[in-house]
């Protein structure tokens, strides 16, 4: 269990805090999805809980993040990769191998596995995402549907606990919107935790989240039941979210 | 003690509403001029103080305090190799220090030039010194480009550690070859960007005509005559102290 609390975080060199106050629970086996505008303190929220913060990000944190009762603060990066993993909105950032298997098979030789283990796990791990055939091409000249894919592969493949993941959905289409949500909800059947941060409403309603985060100037204004987070049309409008267009429907046949 | 994203920071553009920044562009550069040039009148030591001290007037007026010494702390590390260099091969400390002071001084005058100036008034000053639009340019779209890179470096970074990768391991051999992760997809990135770029720019016109025309007119105002006369006062004051102590060597550990 990832459990969060009071966290309050402030940027080095920002006047304001990214996160205040922040307290949730995030449980395995379940999704979880995190919306809110830009700058709402979502991607900060992602950065808390792998370790980037306070390890790599500089700046003033109040509170505490625990990973199965593991303060952050007292394990690495690199130690709680192999409970949380973070998948990054720009999958191009982490490319560097010649191929596709030498791309996934990275984490599981930072974090020391056994030979045997890593050619299981990044098998295991790019059948998950659908680029087995792909394993010989060149992580560059996949398109961007399957580089985001990859990215997935390249985290699921150190098996981790926990899967956080920042925008899948930005400049994808919907066959691999699609795939990114079977992937998911396979991840939640096989007892993963899986933290979603979007601005994708539609998507997200789709993929069907357990419980969903409303985040605003850093705060956790809402949470709870996806659907009653997603039929608060008024309050998604009021915070530069577009509610699923189901939800809409169903408000203006009730006005009508 | 080793921080190469604080290295960036010297090179990082950031013009916030300060006196300093509502200057003419040209008197800056004087400014930057004066202030790189004054430690170099001479290798002694005085010179060197009264160029940290005659800058102070230029930091509280930019507001550039947290840059220089956010500036200072990254260049840590070659600013002790100096003092070390310095003094083995002078045996003597008076000159490490100065050689030091010299180098903390110009690291100094970067921070507040760069606090306080944006790229587009750095290319609007070379163009007014007839330097070619191309020359301009590039050096124009390298500023801009720095932040740019910078952040695409911490996504890097923070991307390979989060998969268990360890910077920080080993030997300094070993730390080099772990820097490779983070090395190739930076150039790959940086490549694919000039590509972008390059093709903005075609859709752009750029380079249709030899002269491009320009709306944005400087002004000088008060503080602009007042602080030109301070770097003159500043130079004069430098060039008579440099030449009239006997210490007026550029390097005198070769005589």
């Amino acid at each position: 269990m990832i459990e969060v609390e009071g966290v309050t975080f402030k940027y080095e060199g920002s006047g304001m805090n990214a996160l205040r106050d922040v307290s949730l629970e995030l449980e395995r086996g379940k999704i979880y999805g995190v919306v809110g505008p830009n700058g709402s303190g979502k991607s900060t929220l992602l950065r808390l809980l792998n370790g980037l913060i306070p390890h790599f990000y500089r700046g003033e944190m109040k509170g505490r993040v625990l990973v199965d009762g593991v303060d952050t603060r007292e394990a690495s990066v690199a130690q709680l990769s192999k409970k949380v993993g973070l998948v990054f909105q720009n999958p191009e950032h982490m490319f560097f191998s010649e191929t596709v298997y030498e791309e996934v098979s990275f984490g599981p030789k930072s974090i020391g596995m056994d030979p045997e283990e890593i050619k299981e796990s990044v098998r295991w791990a790019l059948e998950e995402v659908g680029l087995w055939e792909l394993r010989e091409r060149s992580p560059w000249s996949l398109s961007g549907g399957e580089m985001k894919r990859l990215s997935i592969a390249c985290i699921l493949s150190m098996k981790p606990e926990f899967l956080a993941v920042d925008e899948p959905t930005i400049g994808q289409d919907s066959l691999s919107k699609e795939s990114l949500s079977e992937i998911f909800k396979r991840m939640r059947g096989e007892g993963k935790g899986v933290v979603i941060v979007t601005h994708d409403l539609e998507w997200l309603d789709e993929l069907g989240p357990d419980v969903v985060f409303v985040l605003r100037y850093g705060v956790v204004i809402n949470r709870g039941d996806p659907k009653e987070i997603f039929s608060d049309i008024r309050n998604l409008a009021t915070n530069g979210l577009i509610p699923p267009y189901r939800y809409i429907v169903d408000s203006l046949l009730e006005v009508g | 003690m080793l921080d190469p994203m604080g290295m960036v920071e010297i090179f990082r553009t950031q013009v916030g509403e300060t006196p300093y920044s509502r200057l003419n562009p040209s008197t800056k550069f004087i400014l930057f001029a004066s202030f790189i040039a004054l430690p170099l009148i001479s290798a002694s030591l005085p010179i060197q103080i009264f160029s940290l001290i005659a800058q102070v007037p230029l930091i509280i007026l930019s507001r550039s305090e947290r840059r220089v010494k956010r500036s200072l702390k990254a260049s840590l590390l070659f600013i002790v190799v100096l003092v070390v260099l310095n003094y083995l091969t002078t045996h003597s400390l008076e000159f490490s220090l100065a050689m030091v002071l010299r180098l903390v001084s110009m690291i100094i005058a970067s921070a507040i030039f760069m606090t306080g100036t944006s790229p587009a008034e750095i290319g609007d000053l070379l163009t007014k010194l007839k330097v070619p639009l191309q020359i301009t340019f590039s050096f124009v779209i390298a500023l801009r480009f720095i932040p740019v890179l910078a952040d695409d470096v911490v996504m890097i970074i923070t991307s390979q550690v989060s998969r268990g990768y360890e910077l920080e391991r080993g030997g300094f051999l070993e730390k080099v070859k772990r820097l490779i992760p983070i090395l190739i997809p930076m150039i790959i990135i940086a490549i694919r960007r000039g590509h972008q770029l390059a093709e903005a720019l075609e859709t752009k016109a750029f380079g249709a005509i030899e002269r491009r025309s320009s709306y944005v007119v400087y002004e000088y105002g008060r503080g602009d005559w007042i602080l030109l006369i301070y770097a003159i006062i500043v130079i004069t004051i430098g060039l008579v102290v440099g030449t009239l102590t006997p210490q007026f060597q550029l390097l005198p550990f070769r005589c």
